[in-house]
């Protein structure tokens, strides 16, 4: 083997020689090194290609995170929310109308099968019981309320019923109402036909008023007893006023309208104590025994025995039709009967007041005729109260019938 | 070399660097996925729960018709007690009445208010235009 060694330059100092080494001289190189050049190239290539697989790759993860689009999921999640939204709405709508079913069941029991039907018969059962037996506890409470307090009640509603006749009065008076009342009074009583007079009223329901006096002795007054009449008068629904303790009311000496004002007041108290002790209701309407003109005639002055009567809370009336029934004229019934109805009819407005004594069978033969025979011209009978309007109203007049 | 090394070094980090960043995100999107999926299914195991034509919606429905059923019993037999009590009340005071209205004194009042009524009924009647 030849050495073709090529002659070098001389070079400068510090600088290396690269030599290129032809074919030959690198043959002349030791195996050692050759066989490394060729293991460093077949890394490098290696190297090489790793790196360009590893740029790829790299370039590839870039790319396809860069180009990541969440689109698909997006659109995967509307669709799901979409559904779910839907479900949700669905899911809503069955809630309201099983909770509509649910409160349909609850208030009627007979949509939940047999067992629910039974329960809900018993149920109503069991409440319209309840309903009926709280009715009729109100009620007996009240009930026993009201009669433990009757007399008080009873007071309170005749004051109530005074008020509501006062009020026909003067709608009758205004011309507002086409009714007519008869104010029937007996005087002197409890008298010997008193109870008679009692149960005509009650069988015709009718109603009237007893001006009494306890020791009035003007004709017999037989064998009555007259607490107990007193009290049927009230029982009857009818009034019971004052016509003094002793009806002694001529003008002589010693009787009440000529011993002085306190002896007219004590007439008037006794009787108005015995009438409230016998029937637990106070008088409130004085007749003058005679009537007033006759009181007034003597010692005594109106305005003193007024003021007395306001006194002791008492207001005072005559009437307007006489039926004169008293002893001495003993009218017979027919009498009684025809001046009722001749004097009745003239009095206007049609309100009044009739003056009998229920002592006398005629009288009271005469009332039972009469009564029918008014009502059929439209009158009513009521009791006489202080709230009349035919008090202050009422005068007594001369009749020639 | 040492470039072809660095280079390939590089390339690799760069390559997972990426990678791992878009599986990040395909994770966190795929999240949101399985929580809309997971909304779903809840809705549609609440509908489920209530809906009479599933065993579950059809026992609840029958609870409730139960539950109702039981109330109403409990009412009845509330009231049932009370209807006793107010049954033995009555008879009380009904007693109370009698004896009351037997009383002379009562009697008596009573018949006046009686008549005091009907003597009103009368006297409206003229109000009612009768």
């Amino acid at each position: 083997m030849e050495n073709n060694i090529p002659e070098m330059e001389p070079i400068a100092s510090g600088e290396t020689h690269r030599t290129e080494r032809s074919a030959s001289a690198q043959r002349r190189l030791p195996r050692k090194r050759r066989r490394q050049n060729r293991t460093l190239k077949i890394i490098n290539a290696v190297l090489l290609l790793l790196a360009g697989l590893g740029l790829a790759a790299c370039a590839f993860a870039g790319y396809r995170y860069y180009t990541f689009s969440p689109g698909t999921y997006d659109d995967q999640i509307a669709a799901l929310h979409e559904e779910a939204a839907r479900i949700r709405t669905e899911t809503e709508a069955l809630q309201q109308e099983l909770a509509l079913e649910d409160e349909q069941m609850r208030s009627d029991l007979h949509q939940a099968g047999e067992e629910g039907a039974a329960a809900a018969d018993a149920l109503s059962t069991a409440k319209a019981e309840n309903e009926s037996l709280t009715e009729t506890h109100t009620a007996l409470v009240e009930r026993v309320d009201f009669i433990k307090n009757i007399h008080e009640n009873a007071q309170t509603f005749r004051e109530e019923y005074a008020r509501k006749i006062r009020q026909l009065e003067d709608m009758i008076v205004a011309g507002e109402s086409g009714a007519k009342i008869c104010y029937w009074s007996f005087d002197d009583g409890p008298g010997s036909y008193t109870a008679a007079v009692l149960d005509f009223c009650e069988q015709n329901g009718i109603y009237v008023t007893f001006f009494t006096s306890r020791e009035a002795n003007d004709t017999g007054r037989g064998d009555v007893d007259e607490p107990e009449l007193l009290r049927r008068e009230i029982m009857g629904g009818h009034s019971i006023q004052n016509h003094s303790n002793s009806h002694q009311y001529s003008m002589i000496a010693g009787n009440m309208y000529t011993k002085g004002i306190d002896s007219f007041r004590e007439q008037v108290r006794l009787q108005d104590e015995w009438v409230y002790e016998n029937t637990g209701f106070k008088p409130g309407i004085f007749r003058f025994p005679g009537g007033s003109a006759h009181a007034f005639s003597g010692p005594l002055s109106k305005d003193q025995m007024v003021s007395v009567l306001t006194e002791l809370g008492y207001v005072w009336i005559d009437w307007d039709c006489d039926m004169a029934d008293n002893a001495k004229a003993n009218p017979d019934a027919g009498t009684v009967y025809s001046r009722a109805m001749y004097q009745v009819r003239k009095i206007d407005p049609p309100i009044a007041v009739v003056l009998s004594h229920d002592n006398y069978y005629s009288t009271y033969a005469g009332f039972m005729r009469a009564v029918p025979a008014l009502q059929a011209e439209g009158y009513i009978f009521l009791p006489l109260f202080p709230e009349s309007y035919a008090i202050g109203h009422s005068y007594a007049r001369t009749w020639y019938y | 070399m040492l470039l072809l090394l660095a280079v390939l070094g590089g390339s690799i980090y760069g390559a997972l660097y990426f990678r791992n960043r878009t599986a990040a995100l395909e994770a966190d999107n795929q999240s949101r996925v399985d929580d809309a999926q997971s909304e779903l299914d809840a809705q549609k195991a609440a509908y489920a729960a209530i809906d009479p034509s599933t065993d579950e919606g059809a026992a609840l429905q029958l609870a409730s018709e139960n539950e109702a059923i039981e109330q109403a019993q409990q009412q009845t037999q509330a009231l049932e007690a009370e209807n006793e009590k107010l049954r033995a009340e009555n008879e009380e005071l009904a007693a109370q009445v009698s004896e009351l209205e037997a009383d002379e004194d009562n009697a008596y009042y009573l018949k006046a208010y009686e008549s005091m009524r009907k003597g009103m009924e009368l006297v409206e009647a003229y109000f009612n235009g009768e």
